[in-house]
């Protein structure tokens, strides 16, 4: 039975309540001055790490939040911290990475730090890619469980419940092993005011991008960002007749 | 009973940490739990206060609820299956109970 090295890789967003503004050059979202928070599927992930030491204590030997991305980011760690993991690591970058540039970095880490067992969030709630724990995965040459809705640990095998349509998918696996989290998971608890303040004391880990070496840059520009098209107001009939006429006039009846 | 001042600054605090993600805002928040806490002022004695501690500890739980359960109804609409998705499925269950009856 091995001990565990978890690493739960993060993302500081737009806060979920905020509604995005796209920005005057129309391939980006506004972020000046916006509340930004912890991705909400990556609470999930480190709820789901903090809950294994619960239910496993000493097998347990580090948690470990990464993220990458702008000095800022080191709230969200902060905050992943206040929630129980141990310490964090930032890569910091202005650059905005792309998932398989995230999934290079990510890989380096867990050969560094002997990780083996990365929980991360199905996707950020911003660029919802979805793709860097598969990423991950298939660079390291890990099995990987998708998706998860229930994760149970006993010897060295993850056994994860997945929600799929009308049912449920029971799958397992050996570690090491990458699991990427769903919404129903679990009930993340709140950093609250004495955790973030014993976050303080936790150590915080400072990269440069450059030590991760080459092949990150992206791949893909944006062309365009667009808002959906508003909603076309309904009309009001007076009769049933009226009705009739309507439908017909759609095509409908 | 020293001790049991700073229990309540201690509560206080913590709500006005939660209060700065309140819906209605901080500004609607604050005076509110100022005026709630002033309320209790008058309370002398030991048992007393301690009650009002557990109520506080209290609201602070539904708080924290609140938020989660906000976030998480957020999240579903968004990505999880759409609510009249799970009504039809309901409704087909129905239907399909009674014709087996």
């Amino acid at each position: 039975m091995s001990n565990l090295r978890i690493l739960v890789p993060i993302k500081r967003v737009l806060d979920y309540a905020i509604k995005p503004r796209i920005a005057a050059s129309g391939k980006a979202i506004d972020l000046t001055g916006q509340k930004m928070s912890l991705n909400p599927f990556d609470e999930l992930s480190i709820e789901a790490s903090v809950r294994l030491r619960e239910a496993h204590g000493a097998r347990i030997s580090d948690i470990l939040a990464f993220s990458a991305g702008p000095t800022k980011s080191q709230d969200a760690l902060r905050t992943a911290m206040a929630m129980g993991a141990d310490r964090g690591l930032l890569v910091d970058t202005n650059n905005e990475l792309e998932p398989l540039a995230v999934a290079k970095i990510l890989k380096k880490v867990v050969e560094k730090e002997n990780i083996n067992l990365v929980i991360l969030g199905k996707q950020s709630i911003d660029d919802d890619a979805g793709q860097t724990g598969q990423m991950l995965a298939g660079l390291l040459g890990w099995g990987q469980a998708t998706q998860a809705a229930e994760i149970e640990l006993k010897d060295d095998v993850v056994k994860v419940v997945k929600e799929v349509d009308g049912g449920t998918e029971t799958v397992q696996g050996k570690l090491p092993m990458v699991v990427t989290t769903d919404l129903r998971l679990n009930e993340p608890r709140y950093a609250s005011l004495p955790n973030i303040m014993k976050a303080k004391k936790k150590k915080l880990d400072k990269e440069t991008l450059e030590s991760y070496g080459e092949g990150l840059q992206g791949r893909l520009e944006i062309l365009e960002i667009a808002e959906p098209p508003p909603r076309q107001g309904g009309g009001k009939v007076e009769d049933v007749s009226g009705l009739v006429g309507k439908l017909k006039e759609l095509g409908a009846i | 009973m020293s001790s049991l001042r700073y229990d309540v600054k201690r509560i206080y605090k913590e709500l006005l940490y939660l209060g700065r993600d309140y819906p209605l805002g901080y500004a609607y928040f604050r005076p509110r739990l100022h005026k709630a806490f002033m309320s209790q002022k008058g309370l002398q004695g030991e048992e007393e206060i301690k009650t009002g501690i557990a109520r506080a500890e209290h609201v602070k739980k539904e708080i924290e609820a609140l938020y989660f359960l906000k976030k998480y109804r957020a999240m579903r609409e968004r990505y999880g299956a759409c609510p009249s998705a799970e009504v039809e499925v309901e409704r087909q269950r129905e239907i399909e109970a009674m014709a087996g009856r």
